[in-house]
């Protein structure tokens, strides 16, 4: 019993995770890294992949997350899947156990981590990378309404004198009209007749003779005309992706077609989106998709159908509504409401347990005593049948209210409301069937004994171990009485949808073979290797039986009778996902000068959710009795003298319940009973001798007179004990009755508050950015499921022009602690960066540097009352060690060059390298051998140091206008753990390849093909591997385009099965 | 003293004539109908046609017919000049690092400034008769022969009257008429010098109505008269008048 304590409690206390930082932004058009964090060790992973794909894909595509230390892996999602409204993903592990983890942990691939794709770089992103312009708007003037024919552009940048004007372009409506205009060296003109009436944009961009871009210069104007002569324009897009993916074992295919459609005239913009998959499934959630978006003039939007809101994150970011969205916008005041749904209802599948035995028991029901003793009685059977498999249909309603310039001081509110609709998910399913478990005892006959499966082929051997008798035993040629479903009593067989024969396995770890002699009586001691897991195999009857027949089936076989209450469907308590309630609470501040030097936003919002609403709804005088047992009408007030409290009687005192000395609560204080009495007619109670117990406070909890009536606001919020806080603010509520004065600090550290602060001033050459971001351990958003709880960063950040912004110096600190609250093991990291860029032109190279310091620390070093160290003795030694103090130093070194050596040549060179120290290695890597005395490496102590090293090299040749090739190779370098130890591992790999494309004709835009050669060697893991990819681009007509990839994939692993993965993909698309 | 003399006279002719070199664009035409001539700086000839776009130097000289209309622009600040009918003048300015040293030389005609604030230099708009100075303002300028009229849009003009030397301050609503005899003086404007207001409207778009131009005037302002009787020597009777507005 012990052995299994222990085993439990190392497996907790050891349990080994994944983590991940879902990106704050992602950018259209622009890649997006993901890093994730594990505690397993490389020899532990089997495999690490990223699934991802772009909102207009359905097919996910993985990855494998490659090593950056030995403990952090990325993947960077390249930018062509960052161009829709959206991207999803999920991450998976699979383990040397056989086990996957993945991210998000339940149902990651219908429910991945969905990320909105901001169409627009932040401005203080753009501020980094463009250069402020100085230039006059001569004509028209921005918001000037005009006449027809007096539009005149005109653009100075008389007052900028390093214009490489070569290289201008203006743009009116998007329409690249550079052509058209007389772009000079310190000005623009252009005429444009052809405008019709109506709002118009002028867009200029400008760079500098390094080639750097300036910001964008935008502005509007409105040209005058009829309002018979409206104009008005259309314009659309239908395309259609088909896709195979052929990865290992698995093959699946997906076509998606879409049609975009866009109407807009002088006062109503209409965009319509429509999608069509070949894996709309009412068993998933939704992959159609509409979306009909209007917008009145600037200032009023609507959409209704399927939208990606973005409130604030600790509200609603990036999550998929169906619905409804509403926003008003002017100089003053915004408005944004969402209304619809986060996740429709799924019903679960019918034949696949989405009705189940959740529980059966059998109760002995006496029916003769004699005396206190029972002397005839009977087995009384029980089974719950309860839904599984479901999915809620989850409404969400979430409105913001701004008040000031949204460019300069504004003030917002914000409250999200997010409840499961119970009555979404139908409690019958028709036609469902229910899998009747194998072990009831009407059918434990049936199945086979439970053998160790010492040689792995899935099949009793004679000389293997019996692990379990039943009543059926294994022949020697592994057969036994009811292999057969002809074997099976035909009443078993009546009335069901199905019976097979299955095979149930579960795992044992064999230390020592010997004990499967003492043990199991295994002969063949050859047949075992010690420390090994082996299979405990049962062959079982899986009988099926449908939702109509199941009644009368265990009426028939199992003599339940469902009048008597024997068979229970349940109603609710469910034994999938529970119903839940969620509300947000939250405000914003912004503020920027008019020169947008200084910005400040913050925002703070606090949650309560409810993890179960099947709960009904308390009452207040339920609080007294919920956390303590003391009727005092106060909550979780506590008393340092509970030993004066003698037997309750509290429940039965008025009734004469009480014995002598026993103790009772009456009006909220407690008496020790002597002869109290109630009087019936004065409906009072008397105490007679009665003596109120003087109990001593120990902690002050809360009175019940000053916590409000959850029924009271049950429209609000559904209040029980499944909420999340239970007493919101319950630290502060105790101060207060404590006589103790609240602070801010107090209130924005309660575990139910989420805030962050952030500052951004640009002070000459400098962009400093300061900010903190907390979310307490219970906060909650059903909105933006996947935000990080109970988490705290604090970072500061310094951007540094040099050299007329020839040199980009970032400096950048940051410190992240996870698990602020008091009840969680704090994980705390601290983190330097460093970022050189240096442009010295467009026909010089470009280098980048940059160096990080982290440094992490975790666990702690605890005495256990254990056998810890399994040897034998509780003493002193044991003690267990989850510290971990480490230090990574990075460095990356890039340089980039265009140059002309016989063609325009671009090449990338990049170094990379990554050393991370255990600072506790002298610590913990040591210990003193119990014989000399002397120090010794521990080999059982894992170390995480690594080392990591990586060179690049990328060569791109434009031979002409119609050839293009490709070459690179990389060479990759890493190591884990410290030599001595058994988990030590180290890799090489060698990766070349090239790719070259051709333009044959203006119909056959290109056509392409390109090779990789890889070949890896490593302690755990060696393996070859050889793709070939080709693809072509062909444009028929004009503004029809048809797309062709293929990628085949030849993995040979030594030692191992081989690979062969393939993705096919046709895109076809004509825009109108 | 002499010495003095010579090296003012010098310099003067220095910006002269690095006012007569300078061959960097100073403005743009953004809007020219009727009959419109104009002269490039490095031409003896007039052209017939002005277009939108075209590029003005220094130097250049620009004179509208009776149905002409040129508008242009300065590239520094956007410095916006509209010319009317009739009008005649010289386009002249020096380019200093990033910004330009702006001055009208006008014969006769019709214009109207709206001059962005000048960081260095003032704007220099020099007639026959006047000569004015301005840091950032709105007015129009009417030159004949007889003198000039200003009207003043917005912000401050100082105004100098070439004969007498005598300087006035134009400002809203205020007309400032100096003559070729030297004389200078400053009068509200009322409903009767509309005519000159209004041919700008006419002609571009951008221009308030005549109605706004006057509203404050019209409907805000009580022109209050004061009448101070005295006696001369002689006893006869003399009023002085002074109008003034609340």
């Amino acid at each position: 019993m012990i052995f299994i304590f222990i085993s439990l409690f190392f497996s907790f206390s050891f349990s080994k995770i994944i983590d991940h930082q879902i990106p704050n932004n992602a950018y259209l058009n622009s890649s997006l890294e993901i890093k994730v964090y594990t505690d397993y060790t490389p020899e532990e992973i089997i495999d690490f992949k990223l699934f991802y794909k772009s909102g207009n894909s359905e097919i996910f595509l993985q990855s494998d997350l490659n090593p950056l230390t030995s403990d952090f892996y990325s993947f960077t999602i390249p930018s062509d899947f960052l161009n829709e409204k959206y991207i999803e993903y999920y991450i998976l592990l699979e383990n040397s156990n056989g086990n996957f983890i993945s991210i998000p942990s339940i149902d990651p691939y219908d429910v991945p981590i969905s990320i909105l794709i901001e169409e627009e770089i932040e401005e203080e992103l753009l501020d980094e990378n463009f250069i402020d312009y100085d230039v006059n708007i001569i004509s028209p003037q921005p918001e000037q309404k005009i006449e027809q024919e007096d539009l005149f552009i005109a653009l100075s940048y008389f007052r900028m004198k390093d214009i490489d004007f070569s290289l201008t372009k203006i743009f009116v409506d998007d329409i690249d009209l550079s052509n058209s205009a007389d772009i000079r060296e310190t000005n623009l003109t252009l005429s444009e007749s052809n405008l019709s009436p109506g709002n118009h944009q002028v867009k200029v961009l400008l760079y500098n003779l390094n080639g750097e871009s300036y910001q964008p210069i935008i502005w509007d104007f409105y040209i005058l005309g009829n309002l018979e002569g409206l104009s008005s324009s259309y314009d659309g897009k239908f395309w259609n992706d088909y896709l195979i993916n052929r990865v290992d074992s698995l093959k699946s295919y997906t076509n998606n077609s879409n049609l975009d459609f866009s109407f807009s005239n002088d006062w109503i913009g209409i965009k319509t989106k429509l999608k069509k998959s070949s894996l709309e499934n009412p068993l998933y959630q939704a992959r159609d998709r509409y979306l009909f978006d209007i917008s009145l003039s600037d200032n009023i939007n609507l959409k209704y159908g399927d939208f990606y809101p973005n409130q604030s994150d600790f509200t609603i970011r990036g999550n998929r509504v169906r619905g409804v969205g509403f926003n008003y916008k002017s100089s003053k005041f915004e408005i944004d409401l969402v209304s619809g749904e986060l996740a429709r209802s799924i019903q679960g599948n019918p034949y696949q347990d989405a009705v189940i035995i959740s529980d059966y028991s059998s109760e002995y029901i006496c029916d003769e005593y004699d005396g206190d003793n029972c002397i005839s009685g009977y087995d009384s059977d029980y089974v719950d049948i309860s839904r599984s498999g479901y999915t809620f249909k989850r409404n969400i309603s979430a409105l913001r209210i701004g008040i000031g310039n949204p460019s300069g001081f504004n003030y917002g509110f914000s409250i999200l409301k997010a409840k499961d609709d119970i009555n979404s998910v139908n409690k019958d399913l028709d036609g469902a069937v229910i899998s009747l478990p194998a072990d009831l005892d009407i059918f434990s006959d049936f199945n086979s004994d439970t053998f160790i499966d010492l040689n792995s082929d899935g099949l009793f051997t004679d000389g293997e171990p019996i692990y379990e008798d039943n009543s059926s035993q294994f022949q020697i040629d592994g057969s036994w009485d009811y292999d057969d479903e002809e074997d099976i009593p035909s009443n078993f067989l009546t009335d069901t949808y199905s019976a097979n024969l299955i095979t149930s396995k579960s795992s044992l770890y064999v230390e020592d073979c010997q004990n499967l002699i003492d043990d199991y009586g295994l002969v063949d001691i050859s047949l075992c290797d010690n420390e090994t897991y082996y299979d405990l195999v049962q062959y079982v009857w899986d009988i099926k039986v449908s939702t109509e027949n199941i009644k009368s089936y265990l009426n028939t076989n199992y003599d339940l009778d469902f009048e008597q209450g024997q068979i229970n469907i349940l109603e609710n308590q469910w034994g999938g996902d529970k119903p839940e309630d969620n509300i947000i609470f939250g405000s914003d501040f912004n503020y920027s000068t008019k020169n947008k030097r200084l910005k400040i936003k913050s925002s703070v919002a606090m949650s309560f959710i409810n993890e179960n609403i099947w709960n009904p709804v308390k009452t207040v005088d339920e609080f007294d009795t919920y956390s303590d047992n003391y009727t005092d009408c106060e909550f979780g007030t506590t008393y340092s003298n509970v030993e004066l409290l003698t037997e309750n009687c509290t429940d039965s005192y008025q009734s004469g319940g009480c014995n002598p000395s026993d103790h009772y609560w009456h009006e909220c204080k407690a008496y020790i009973y002597f002869n109290g009495e109630y009087d019936s007619d004065l409906e009072i109670w008397n105490f007679n001798n009665d003596v109120e117990i003087q109990l001593e406070v120990l902690e002050q909890g809360i009175a019940l007179d000053a916590i409000p009536d959850p029924q009271s606001f049950e429209d609000v919020f559904h209040y029980n004990f499944d909420a999340v806080p239970t007493i919101p603010f319950y630290n502060l509520v105790q101060k207060l009755e404590d006589g103790e004065s609240l602070s801010f600090t107090d209130i924005f550290d309660s575990p139910e508050i989420a805030y962050n602060v952030d500052f951004s001033l640009r002070l000459l050459n400098n962009q400093i950015q300061f900010g903190i971001k907390k979310v307490g351990q219970s906060f909650n958003t059903l909105g933006n499921p996947y935000l990080q709880k109970d988490i705290k960063e604090t970072y500061l950040t310094d951007r540094i022009r040099l050299f007329q912004n020839r040199m980009f110096l970032t400096l950048k600190y940051s410190n992240i602690l996870n698990g602020i609250s008091d009840d969680s093991s704090s994980d705390s990291s601290e983190k330097y960066d460093y970022n050189l860029s240096y442009y010295p032109g467009i026909d010089l190279p470009s280098f980048t540097f940059s160096f990080a310091d982290y440094k992490r620390q975790s666990g702690e070093s605890e005495l256990y009352d254990l056998d810890i160290n399994n040897d034998g003795i509780i003493n002193d030694n044991d003690i267990l060690d989850t510290r971990l103090s480490t230090q990574t130093n990075n460095y990356n070194f890039s340089v980039n060059h265009n140059f002309m050596y016989l063609y325009n040549q671009n090449l990338t060179f990049t170094y990379y390298y990554s050393n991370k120290k255990d600072l506790l290695y002298l610590d913990r890597g040591f210990v003193i051998d119990g014989i000399s005395g002397e120090s010794i490496a521990d080999t059982s102590y894992i170390s995480p140091r690594s080392l990591n090293k990586n060179i690049t090299i990328n060569l791109k040749t434009k031979i002409n206008q119609d050839w293009e090739s490709v070459i690179n190779y990389s060479n990759n370098y890493f190591d884990y753990a410290q030599k001595v130890s058994e988990y030590f591992d180290k890799q090489k790999i060698n990766s070349i390849g090239g790719s070259f494309n051709y333009k044959l004709s203006e119909k056959i835009q290109k056509i392409g093909s390109g090779i990789n050669y890889t070949y890896a060697d490593g302690t755990s893991n060696k393996y070859y591997q050889f793709s070939l990819q080709l693809f072509s681009e062909i444009v028929p007509v004009e503004d029809m385009f048809i797309n062709f990839s293929y990628n085949y994939k030849i993995k040979s692993v030594v030692s191992s099965t081989d690979y062969n993965n393939s993705l096919f993909k046709v895109n076809f698309s004509y825009r109108f | 003293m002499f010495n003095n003399i010579i090296k003012y006279k010098f310099l003067l002719s220095l910006v002269f004539i690095s006012f007569l070199i300078n061959k960097e664009t100073l403005a743009i035409v953004t809007k020219s109908t009727g009959d419109v001539k104009y002269k490039n700086y490095l031409s003896n000839e007039f052209e017939n046609e002005l277009k939108m776009g075209s590029q003005l130097f220094n130097n250049d000289l620009i004179v509208t017919d009776s149905d002409g209309f040129v508008k242009f622009s300065y590239l520094d600040d956007g410095t916006t000049i509209k010319i009317h009918h009739d009008s005649e003048l010289y386009v002249r300015g020096q380019i200093n690092k990033k910004s330009i040293s702006k001055r009208i030389n006008m014969s006769n005609g019709l214009l109207k400034l709206d001059i962005s604030k000048q960081n260095d230099d003032e704007f220099m708009v020099i007639t026959p008769t006047s000569v004015a100075s301005v840091k950032g303002t709105s007015f129009i300028l009417e030159s004949n022969e007889d003198g000039d009229k200003f009207f003043g849009y917005e912000g401050t003009v100082e105004i100098r009257n070439k004969e007498s030397n005598k300087i006035v301050k134009l400002s809203k609503n205020l007309k400032v008429t100096s003559g070729i005899d030297g004389t200078i003086d400053s009068q509200i404007v009322t409903p009767a010098d509309i005519n000159p207001i209004e041919t700008f409207i006419e002609f571009d778009e951008e221009e308030q109505p005549i109605e706004n131009y006057f509203e404050e005037e019209i409907e805000n302002q009580t022109i209050n008269e004061l009448i101070i009787k005295v006696y001369n020597s002689d006893g006869e009777e003399r009023e002085i008048i002074i109008k003034y507005n609340e």
